[in-house]
C-alpha cells in the first residue's frame, strides 16, 4: 500500500480540501467535555471527607462502647477464674431479653449481677481493695514463719472458706500449713 | 484518554485538537451532507465523553474513536435504509478533453486540469460503496492500519485489504481520467 501511486493518490486526496468543523460545534463539544469532568469531580470532593468523618465517628463509638462494657466483662470473666464453678449460677449469661434491651437498661443489670456475685460468694472484689489468693497465702506464710501459728491457722481456714476451689501448690502448702 | 477519564479536561482538548479535522472529514465524506455530518460528528464526540470511564487502552485511542464513528454511521445508514449500496461511476459526467492551448495559456490550463482531476477524484470517492470509502477514509484521515480498520469496522484484515484495493483502483482510475 506504500506504492508511489498510493502516495500520489494520497496527495491528490489531501488536495480535495481540508474541511474543519465549525467553531461553534467545537465550542459545544469542548463545553460538554468540561461539564462532564466537573459533574464527575463534584461528588469526589465530598465523598472522601465524608468517608473520613464516618470512620472517625465509628471509631469513637466503638471505643466508647468498649470502655463502657469493660468493667462488666471483667466482673463476668474474673469471677469464674477466682471462684470457679460456684460463681457460674450467680452470674448467668444474659437472657435474650437482656441482649435485646437497650444499652442503658442493660448496664444496671450487669452492675447488679456483678454485685450479686460478690455478695453471694462472700469473696472480696477488686473494687473493695481485697487481696488475691496469692496475697492471702503470702500473708499466712509470713505469719507461719514469724511463729504466729494461731493467727496463721485462722487465716488459712478463712482462706479455704473464701476460695474453696483454689488448689494450693505443694511448695506453698508447706509454707502455710502447720508442721 | 485515561487522563481525561480521570478528570483532566485539558487532556480532552488535546485529543480533540488532534482528531477533529480528520474525523470531521471522515464523517463528511462518508455521509456527504454537511448538516447531518455535523450532527453525527457531535454525537460521536458525545459518545466518547460518555464512554470515557469504560475506555480500556487495549487499542489506540484512534481505533476506538473510529469504531464509535463507524457504529454511529452504520446506525445512520440503517435509519435511512441505506445499507451498503455499491454505486457505479458515470463516466458520461467527465468533461471533454481540453482543446490544445497556446503557450501563454499553459499555466491556467494546468490549473484547470488539476481542478478537473480533483473533481473526478471527489466524484469517484463519493461513488464508492460505503464499506470501500470507509476503509479508504479511515486510512487517509485516521491513519489506521489494515488491522485497525478491521477492528474498527468489525471485519477481518483480508476483507479490508480487498475493499481498499478496489477503492484505490477506482480512485486511481478517476485520477488518470
Amino acid at each position: 500500500m506504500a506504492e508511489p501511486e498510493d502516495d500520489k493518490l494520497a496527495e491528490r486526496y489531501r488536495a480535495l480540501g481540508s474541511e474543519q468543523p465549525p467553531p461553534a460545534l467545537d465550542a459545544k463539544i469542548l463545553a460538554a467535555a468540561r461539564r462532564e469532568t466537573h459533574l464527575r469531580r463534584a461528588p469526589r470532593r465530598w465523598v472522601l471527607p465524608l468517608s473520613l468523618a464516618a470512620l472517625l465517628v465509628l471509631s469513637v463509638s466503638v471505643t466508647l462502647q468498649m470502655q463502657h462494657e469493660r468493667p462488666d466483662l471483667e466482673n463476668e470473666t474474673a469471677a469464674p477464674a477466682q471462684a470457679g464453678k460456684a460463681a457460674v449460677p450467680a452470674a448467668p449469661a444474659p437472657s435474650a431479653a437482656d441482649r435485646a434491651a437497650p444499652a442503658h437498661a442493660a448496664e444496671p443489670k450487669a452492675a447488679q449481677r456483678a454485685a450479686g456475685a460478690t455478695t453471694q460468694q462472700g469473696r472480696p472484689s477488686r473494687e473493695s481493695g481485697a487481696e488475691s489468693p496469692e496475697q492471702w497465702l503470702a500473708r499466712i506464710a509470713e505469719l507461719r514463719r514469724e511463729g504466729h501459728d494461731a493467727e496463721a491457722d485462722r487465716r488459712l481456714a478463712e482462706f479455704r472458706r473464701r476460695f474453696p476451689d483454689y488448689r494450693i501448690p505443694q511448695p506453698v502448702r508447706e509454707k502455710v500449713e502447720r508442721r | 484518554m485515561l487522563a481525561y477519564a480521570a478528570g483532566d479536561a485539558a487532556a480532552f482538548e488535546t485529543l480533540y485538537a488532534r482528531h477533529r479535522g480528520g474525523l470531521f472529514r471522515f464523517v463528511l465524506r462518508g455521509i456527504k451532507e454537511r448538516g447531518i455530518a455535523e450532527e453525527l460528528f457531535q454525537e460521536i464526540w458525545m459518545r466518547v465523553i460518555e464512554a470515557r470511564l469504560r475506555y480500556a487502552p487495549q487499542a489506540r485511542f484512534t481505533t476506538w474513536l473510529y469504531t464509535i464513528a463507524h457504529n454511529r454511521m452504520v446506525d445512520h445508514w440503517r435509519k435511512r435504509g441505506l445499507n451498503v449500496v455499491p454505486l457505479g461511476h458515470d463516466d458520461a459526467d467527465d468533461p471533454a478533453p481540453p482543446e490544445p492551448a497556446a503557450e501563454a495559456a499553459r499555466e491556467p490550463q494546468r490549473q484547470a486540469e488539476t481542478n478537473e482531476q480533483l473533481e473526478r477524484l471527489a466524484r469517484a470517492l463519493e461513488a464508492l460503496p460505503p464499506a470501500q470509502s470507509e476503509a479508504f477514509l479511515m486510512r487517509e484521515e485516521g491513519g489506521l492500519s489494515l488491522a485497525e480498520i478491521a477492528a474498527a469496522t468489525g471485519s477481518n484484515e483480508e476483507a479490508v485489504k480487498s475493499r481498499l484495493r478496489y477503492a484505490v483502483a477506482k480512485l486511481r482510475e478517476a485520477l488518470d481520467g
